[in-house]
């Protein structure tokens, strides 16, 4: 009887809307600011074989090992986690405290970029892009610490961001996260593809190109270049913290996920390569105008590059207002539809466990990320806590998760042979002994090392030099992710409310699950009738 | 531009950009399968 109000689970409109979503997904705000800094701090060119070595071998197996459990147990992290085996529900609540924190300052930045977008306009930092950012943008406090004194220039945005988040969050995954999508993505493509074709034809370029693509071999050698390799594929790809499992949960029964996987993937890396082509292009560009060498410049990554370094080179830069313009509206557009997937994780994990509507759970995990990000991030210590927040949360929070993820599920419930098995009977691209050696040994073994190596330096050196006190550390830091823990496992012992999951056994649905074989066939069989069809139209036309 | 960073870009395009053509073709292939049951309209 509960069954018959179930509400029937939301599915994507058809195969082009969720590669759509997943690529929207993995370009963020990293692969315009982070790749480019990493490639170069790392060899230049030669970082490209431990890049592609790294994307063969952990980011499409992991990606497709989220694919295989969201599409299989066709829930959110804590329920799909649950009904592999119910002792690993917290580790699903863990992904999903993860993406609420990343949510809560990611947005900050998006609206840092808005912000930004309207400077450009009269270029109004100057000849002190530094200063600007940091005093009239962010009114920085000179001591470190929580406060309430807002930064208007922060605060404006930052609530325009999260009012436009929560009505696509409300509207649900078709109406809503869909729409969003397919206006956004070609727009970023397109406007960001026009600023590198601009930067081409910048004097100084080629300087710029030579220093991103001219190999040191030496750097090869290095362990810690290829821990930054597999490091940055595996922020790159979103994978491992619930994300993309949750996006393939959407996924129709018979989707071809490997396939989908393929195109995702090339596409996340592609745009990568041309944000380095642009950045380089232009940090070339700004070396030649101040008669320096490219090494000699600073903030080459991250918030330094897009709100320190890219300002003061758009004031040098024929054109620089409309560049500018371009610029900060691509970061809004990569970190905006990033912001969504991480908030739907949230979202599908709410309605899971309450059974709330799309609508209900999209407005109440929109309005409870929205209130601590802005009280937290648009006050003069905004920075601070952002910085300490996401160098813990990345470093620590999402790695741990990932390992966690591949050691409970792969050799812990032995699901990897049984996870293949589905990627199989609905993929075009079968996936066979080396990707399950590579879900089960080598990356569970490379993400340890950089877990361990990065937690040891947290609790060794600390983090950020000086320039954070021990106990903001402790509370930022450390404390949010114990804080994290306890939580994750506290709501596990909640009840599922779901109609179909109520009263049961709290949704371990494993007699719900489909026979992989039953499913390969009815694949088989569609597939030879499909193409049959298109042979058939293409004889009698 | 110096000849081995010419080589470099021509292999990073080339293995990347290349690698998105050829998903996105070897998708053209294989056609969507829609499912039985109508989709939920939430």
């Amino acid at each position: 009887m509960a069954q018959a109000t179930a509400q029937p689970r939301e599915t994507w409109n058809g195969r082009a809307a969720f590669i759509i979503a997943a690529i929207s997904s993995a370009i963020g705000l990293g692969n315009i600011w982070r790749f480019p800094g990493v490639a170069y701090e790392n060899g230049g060119g030669a970082f490209l074989l431990p890049y592609l070595i790294a994307f063969l071998t952990a980011g499409l197996p992991i990606l497709f090992f989220d694919y295989a459990i969201g599409h299989r147990y066709r829930a959110s992290p804590p329920l799909a986690f649950r009904r592999i085996d119910k002792r690993f529900e917290p580790l699903g609540w863990w992904q999903v405290g993860i993406c609420y924190l990343i949510s809560i300052y990611y947005a900050v930045v998006i609206a840092w970029a808005l912000g930004y977008a309207v400077h450009a306009v009269t270029l109004a930092w100057g000849d002190d892009a530094v200063g600007f950012f940091l005093t009239e943008h962010l009114r920085i406090a000179t001591d470190v610490g929580f406060t309430f004194e807002f930064a208007p220039a922060v605060l404006i945005p930052l609530l325009i961001v999260w009012a436009c988040v929560i009505v696509v969050l409300a509207l649900g995954i078709r109406r809503g996260l869909d729409r969003a999508n397919k206006i956004t993505l070609p727009l970023l493509v397109v406007t960001f593809t026009a600023i590198v074709v601009y930067a081409l034809f910048l004097p100084g370029a080629v300087d710029g190109l030579n220093e991103f693509f001219t190999p040191s071999w030496a750097a090869l050698a290095d362990p810690t270049v290829w821990i930054a390799a597999y490091g940055h594929i595996f922020f790159s790809f979103s994978i491992a913290f619930g994300i993309m499992l949750t996006y393939s949960s959407y996924l129709r029964r018979k989707s071809d996920l490997t396939g989908s996987g393929l195109v995702v993937a090339f596409s996340n890396t592609s745009f990568e390569l041309l944000a380095g082509i642009g950045v380089f292009a232009t940090l070339g560009f700004l070396a030649n105008a101040q008669s320096v060498a490219i090494a000699e410049l600073e903030n080459i990554k991250g918030v330094g590059l897009a709100f320190m370094t890219y300002p003061t080179l758009l004031s040098e830069m024929p054109g620089g207002s409309i560049v500018g313009v371009l610029f900060f509206v691509c970061l809004v557009l990569a970190g905006f539809t990033s912001l969504l997937s991480i908030l739907q994780v949230q979202s599908a994990a709410l309605q899971d466990k309450t059974g709330w509507s799309p609508t209900r759970a999209g407005l109440v995990m929109g309005f409870g990320t929205a209130i601590p990000s802005v009280l937290l991030f648009s006050t003069t210590n905004g920075l601070n806590t952002l910085d300490v927040v996401d160098a813990f949360v990345n470093n620590i929070g999402v790695v741990l998760s990932a390992v966690l993820t591949l050691v409970l599920v792969a050799l812990v419930a032995r699901q990897a042979p049984t996870l293949g098995r589905h990627l199989n009977a609905v993929s075009s691209l079968p996936v066979g002994r080396t990707w399950r050696v590579m879900v089960t040994v080598v990356t569970p073994v490379i993400l340890a090392v950089i877990l361990v190596t990065g937690a040891y330096d947290y609790i060794v050196n600390g983090y950020g030099g000086d320039s954070y006190p021990t106990w903001f550390l402790g509370v930022a830091g450390w404390g949010l992710l114990g804080l994290l823990l306890v939580v994750s496992f506290a709501v596990s012992f909640g009840a599922y409310r779901r109609p179909d999951l109520a009263g049961g056994d709290g949704g371990d649905g494993d007699g719900d699950l489909e026979d992989t074989d039953t499913l390969a066939i009815e694949v088989q069989r569609d597939k030879a009738r499909l193409l049959q069809e298109r042979t058939g139209r293409s004889a009698s036309s | 531009m110096t000849p081995l960073a010419i080589v470099f870009v021509v292999l990073s395009v080339g293995l990347l950009w290349g690698g998105l053509a050829w998903s996105l073709l070897r998708l053209r292939r294989h056609p969507d399968i829609p499912d039985e049951e109508a989709p939920p309209s939430t």
